[in-house]
C-alpha cells in the first residue's frame, strides 16, 4: 500500500488573498472556504475513491482524505501509477510527504446514521433491481430464511412485513425454542435482512421472511445443534399447504473455520453440514446461499466450500474483488469458490435500534453483506418465475451472472444480478 | 447408510463430562422421496426418525445407560436428533441399532462474516 499526505505549499489565507483581513474575519473567510479544496475532482478521476474525514475504507484498495482546516490530502491507493500520477497533480500546490504511517485515528469500521441516508443509495444499475421493481418483482411469493444473530423486528426498515422470528437457545436439547417478537443484540443479523427484505433499502422487501439467532453477540459462538433446530423450523413451514410450491432460500452469512475449534468437532461439523445441505437441496429445492468468509484469497470456510452451498465472494461498487473475499480451491470438493460475487463494500442497511428508539443505520462490508445481496437478486428471480427453485434457480443465477472478466478463484462466475426469466 | 465411527479413540473418562452428540439415522434414499411432494416428505422423514429414536430410547433404556444420558432431544425433519450424555455413552451410541453415525456437535466459535 503507498500512502502519501499532500500539505498546501500556500496558507489558504493567502492563496484567497484574506491576509489583510482582520483577525476574526480571516478565520471566518478561511473557514468558509476550506471546503473549497480543487483537487478533489481530479483525483477522484484518477480512480481514487473520496472518503469522508472520519470514516473508514480500509478495504478500498483507492482512496483519498481531504483535510479541509489544514489543507491536506491523504492518498492511499496499491497502484504505483495511480500514486504517480496524483503526486504530479497535487505537486503544483502541495508538498507531497511520502510513505507515512499516518498517525491519524483509524475510525471505527462501522458508519453509522440516525436516519436513512438522502438522497437514497440506490443499487447499481448492473445489479438489475431497479429493473426489478419497476416491473412489480419484489420477492413475493418466495420464502427466504436467515440464520444470524437476530433481527430488530421493529426497525422501520422490517416493520412493515411480519419477521417470523425464533430464538434457538443455547441448548435446544434442555430448552424451547421460542418463538417472539424479534430482536437483534448485535446487528449483524438486522443488517442482514435489511439488505433482503427492508422496506426502503431492500433488494426484496415483499419476502417471507423467516429469521432464527443461533449466534451469541458476546461470545460468537454457536452449534451444529443450533443451526439444525433452525432449519428443521424452516423447513416445517412446508407443512403449510400454501408453502408446498413456494421457491425457498436460506442465507448464512457465517462461517466456521477450523482453526477456532479442534479438529474433531470440526470434522463432526463438516460431516453435519454436509447431511443436513444435501436434505435441504436434494429433498426440499432450498437454495442455501452462503458468505465464502473474509480471511483473503485462498482461504474460505464451511458450509460456503460444500457442493450444495452457493458461495458469495464481496466486491466493491467498482466490481472489483475486496481484498478480504475468501475463495480458492474447495478442501472438500476441489472446486473452484466462490460460485458467484455480490456488493459487500461499505453496504448501507438496518441495524439494530438504539437505546432512544431511533431505527439506526450503518455501513458494513464483508461477505455477510454479499451474501444476502445474492439472495435477495435470488428471491427477484423466484417471483418472476416461481418454478426457478433449488438447483433450477441457482444454475440460472449462475448463466445470468455478469461476467467480470476475474479469475474465478476471486469472482466465480461474476455478478449475481436481475435479469428477467 | 453404513455405520461410520466418527468419534475420535481417547474420549474424556471421566463419567460426569457430558458431550453432545448428534445422531443420524438411516433414512429414505433422495430417489425413494422424490415422488413425493415436500408435505409428504416431511412426514416421512419425521415418522422415520421418530420410529429410530423410540427405538434407541428403548435400547438405553435395555442396556442400563439411561443415568447415563442427560437429555435426548426432539426429532428433526433432517434425520438426526442430538443426545447430551457421558462420553461412554457416546461411544456405545455407535453400536446401537438403527444408528447410522455419531458425531460430536458441542458449540463452537463462528463468525459473522463482517468487517
Amino acid at each position: 500500500m503507498i500512502r502519501f499526505i499532500a500539505l498546501r505549499k500556500v496558507p489558504l489565507a493567502v492563496q484567497r488573498n484574506l491576509q489583510d483581513l482582520p483577525a476574526e474575519a480571516k478565520r471566518a473567510a478561511v473557514v468558509k472556504t476550506a471546503s473549497e479544496m480543487d483537487e478533489s475532482a481530479m483525483l477522484q478521476s484518477l480512480g481514487l475513491r473520496y472518503v469522508p474525514t472520519g470514516q473508514s475504507a480500509p478495504y478500498v484498495e483507492h482512496h483519498f482524505q481531504q483535510l479541509d482546516w489544514v489543507g491536506a490530502y491523504v492518498v492511499e491507493t496499491t497502484s504505483p501509477e495511480v500514486a504517480a500520477r496524483a503526486r504530479v497533480l497535487l505537486e503544483p500546490e502541495y508538498v507531497i510527504i511520502p510513505d507515512i504511517q499516518l498517525a491519524l485515528p483509524r475510525p471505527t469500521l462501522l458508519q453509522r446514521y440516525r436516519r436513512r441516508p438522502t438522497p437514497p443509495e440506490l443499487w447499481p444499475v448492473e445489479s438489475g433491481i431497479a429493473e426489478a421493481h419497476k416491473k412489480g418483482f419484489l420477492g413475493e411469493g418466495v420464502m427466504v430464511g436467515v440464520l444470524d444473530t437476530g433481527c430488530d423486528a421493529d426497525h422501520i426498515e422490517l416493520r412493515h412485513k411480519v419477521v417470523d422470528f425464533r430464538y434457538v437457545p443455547l441448548d435446544p436439547t434442555s430448552d424451547p425454542v421460542r418463538a417472539c417478537r424479534g430482536f437483534d443484540v448485535d446487528g449483524h443479523g438486522t443488517h442482514v435482512c435489511g439488505i433482503i427484505a427492508g422496506e426502503h433499502l431492500g433488494i426484496a422487501p415483499k419476502v417471507d421472511l423467516m429469521v432464527a439467532s443461533v449466534i451469541e453477540s458476546e461470545t460468537l459462538r454457536t452449534s451444529l445443534e443450533r443451526v439444525v433446530i433452525a432449519l428443521d423450523w424452516m423447513l416445517s413451514k412446508f407443512r403449510l399447504e400454501e408453502n408446498l410450491d413456494k421457491p425457498a432460500i436460506i442465507n448464512m452469512s457465517l462461517g466456521f473455520r477450523d482453526a477456532s475449534i479442534t479438529p474433531d468437532q470440526f470434522d463432526g461439523i463438516l460431516k453435519g453440514l454436509k447431511q443436513i445441505l444435501t436434505t435441504l437441496v436434494i429433498d426440499f429445492d432450498v437454495l442455501p446461499i452462503v458468505a465464502v468468509g473474509n480471511d483473503g484469497p485462498d482461504t474460505m470456510r464451511a458450509p460456503a466450500y460444500f457442493t450444495e452451498s452457493m458461495s458469495v465472494g464481496a466486491v466493491d461498487a467498482m466490481l472489483r474483488p475486496a481484498i478480504f473475499s475468501g475463495g480458492g480451491i474447495s478442501p472438500v470438493t476441489r472446486q473452484v469458490e466462490p460460485d458467484i460475487v455480490g456488493y459487500g463494500i461499505d453496504i448501507i442497511s438496518s441495524l439494530e435500534r438504539d437505546i432512544h428508539n431511533h431505527s439506526i443505520y450503518a455501513r458494513m462490508s464483508g461477505t455477510s453483506m454479499a451474501a444476502p445481496y445474492v439472495t435477495g437478486i435470488a428471491a427477484l428471480v423466484a417471483s418472476a418465475n416461481p418454478q426457478l427453485r433449488g438447483a433450477s434457480l441457482r444454475q440460472y443465477l449462475t448463466s445470468q451472472a455478469l461476467n467480470l472478466n476475474l479469475p474465478a478463484e476471486r469472482v466465480g462466475v461474476g455478478l449475481a444480478r436481475f435479469i428477467a426469466p | 447408510m453404513s455405520k461410520q465411527s466418527s468419534l475420535p479413540i481417547a474420549l474424556p473418562k471421566t463419567r460426569m463430562e457430558w458431550v453432545k452428540v448428534m445422531v443420524t439415522v438411516p433414512r429414505p434414499s433422495a430417489e425413494a422421496l422424490a415422488v413425493h411432494n415436500r408435505q409428504e416428505k416431511l412426514k416421512i422423514l419425521e415418522d422415520n426418525v421418530q420410529q429410530h429414536r423410540q427405538t434407541l430410547i428403548q435400547w438405553i433404556a435395555d442396556q442400563g445407560l439411561a443415568p447415563e444420558v442427560a437429555n435426548i432431544g426432539a426429532p428433526t425433519n433432517l434425520g438426526v436428533f442430538f443426545v447430551k450424555c457421558t462420553p461412554h455413552v457416546a461411544q456405545e451410541l455407535q453400536h446401537a441399532p438403527g444408528v447410522a453415525d455419531v458425531l460430536l456437535a458441542d458449540d463452537c466459535a463462528i463468525n459473522p462474516l463482517h468487517n
